[in-house]
């Protein structure tokens, strides 16, 4: 209960200067507070430069939030989940595994630069 | 009433770190080089007079500021409005839920077992993960919901900084675990109000009154002293995920040319900065909590205290003053951590991204890395000596 207390007061106090903004600005004459639309900067004149990216945009979008996404749910809430069950202690005796093969991770990879 | 109490605290303490934090962007936009005073900020002369412009008053700057809210919206064209809403939301919640984490008020009356927390989670570390990961999604999505490609580079700058500082961090607060032999933060605070173990072994071997002696009067076990490398990791790392690519600098003053905030209104300014400036308070609250003790004073018994103004004034009033003590030195500590870490980075030159990552990965990592063994053994160490605790 006082998370979710802390959580709206804060996320209130954020939003008050905004929408306090927002509720002096429908207080103004309608002709002062149209909104300005302004174009979205490109590069260049040509027709290349001017088509939209979209298709690129939506696949860098979606790469990206797939890999956060992985990353959570792959590493992060396995972790947390194996942590909580097994105890802290659990990350010494993982060190035992991980440890070799770091070393031959790292030698493999010195190796691979001299060649 | 408890509850609201604790909102209230949290709430005076984030807001300080806000404030100050401002101050000392600004301190250090506008200071003045004595051997250059011609790169002084023009505006400084700006305004009635040179000797005190409005653009020094505080109050003058807020209005001006507010003004600049209630004018007219610049609607970009393309811009993707839920998207910006939601990763705003997600951002700000996301890093008010990880201030609420934070021991602020430590313990009540600073006897042991009764901590004062708003969310306390057993696997306070991951939580923190979980956060700081959703800064950053919310960034990227917001570098995202704009078609400008210098906004698409500020977020592929924010995503390399998250791949690059999660190994990092991770590897800096492993060794914290292991130490502490927890994930709760509450924990890791408590097990920072030892006395340090070296001078508690040393004073053991001169007798027990010694040793007493070093009990009543202890040296903090903070971790900033037991685990200097760490420390330093830490601060790397979580720079790596709070360093906000906005538009503007804020230390510097300058703008930059990839980043979120190139085209945007002053709407959307006021949620960059609140949510950068967010994170920055989250990460030096972190840091204080770590590494500083959080609200503990060293040499200062808070049982003692309460012990001894107990026949006068009852139990209830010293162990309120003495949580309030607690209260009053984190936000101390925090203000503290702000003021350094803005100092520090008007004095360090701005490093290139690919620099930083280039830096975090094949020099930090492998420290991070051999720091991580140094712990793991030397707490295998100390768990086989009589009368160490590890």
């Amino acid at each position: 209960m006082p998370t979710s207390l802390f959580l709206l007061t804060a996320l209130a106090l954020l939003a008050a200067v905004p929408l306090g903004a927002a509720l002096l600005r429908r207080a103004l004459p309608a002709r002062w507070i149209v909104a300005q639309p302004v174009e979205e900067i490109v590069f260049g004149v040509s027709q290349r430069a001017r088509r939209s990216p979209r298709h690129a945009v939506l696949l860098h979008r979606g790469l990206l939030g797939a890999f956060f996404m992985s990353l959570v749910a792959l590493v992060l809430v396995p972790g947390g989940v194996a942590l909580r069950k097994l105890g802290v202690d659990v990350i010494q005796a993982g060190l035992w595994l991980v440890l070799p093969t770091l070393v031959v991770v790292l030698h493999a990879g010195r190796g691979g630069r001299t060649e | 009433m408890t509850p609201v109490f604790l909102v209230l605290v949290w709430l005076v303490v984030a807001m300080l770190g806000v404030a100050s934090l401002s101050v000392f962007e600004r301190s250090s936009r506008n200071r003045v080089r004595l051997d250059r005073p011609e790169l002084a900020p023009p505006r400084k002369v700006w305004g009635g007079g040179p000797l005190h412009p409005p653009s020094r008053a505080a109050t003058a700057r807020a209005l001006a500021g507010f003004a600049r809210l209630v004018r007219r919206r610049t609607r970009v064209v393309d811009h993707r409005p839920g998207l910006r809403r939601g990763s705003r939301v997600l951002g700000c919640s996301a890093l008010v839920l990880g201030l609420a984490m934070l021991p602020i008020a430590g313990n009540w009356g600073g006897a042991p077992g009764s901590a004062l927390l708003l969310l306390d989670l057993e696997g306070g570390l991951v939580a923190v993960l979980l956060v700081l990961l959703a800064m950053a999604f919310a960034r990227i999505a917001l570098g995202l919901s704009e078609r400008s490609a210098w906004s698409r580079m500020g977020a592929a700058r924010q995503t390399s900084r998250a791949i690059a500082g999660t190994s990092l961090l991770v590897l800096a607060m492993i060794p914290l675990a292991i130490d502490a032999a927890s994930l709760r933060l509450h924990d890791l605070v408590v097990d920072q109000q030892q006395t340090l173990w070296p001078v508690a072994g040393f004073g053991r071997l001169f007798g027990p009154e010694v040793a007493a002696g070093l009990e009543a009067w202890p040296l903090p076990a903070w971790n900033l002293f037991t685990q200097p490398l760490t420390a330093i990791l830490f601060a790397a790392a979580i720079s790596l995920w709070v360093s906000s690519p906005r538009a503007d600098v804020p230390g510097a003053g300058l703008v930059g040319i990839t980043g979120f905030g190139l085209d945007a209104d002053a709407g959307e300014l006021y949620w960059i900065r609140v949510e950068s400036r967010l994170a920055a308070v989250f990460a030096a609250g972190l840091f204080v909590t770590l590494f500083l003790g959080s609200g503990g004073l060293p040499f200062l018994d808070p049982t003692g205290l309460v012990d001894s103004a107990e026949p006068f004034l009852g139990r209830g009033v010293p162990e309120a003053l003495v949580t309030l003590l607690h209260v009053s030195v984190f936000a101390v500590k925090l203000v503290f951590v702000l003021f350094v870490a803005s100092r520090v980075a008007r004095m360090a030159a701005a490093s290139r991204d690919d620099r930083s990552l280039r830096l975090a990965t094949r020099r930090l990592l492998p420290v991070a890395w051999a720091n991580l063994l140094l712990v793991a053994a030397l707490a295998l160490w100390l768990e086989g000596l009589p009368g160490v605790a590890s």
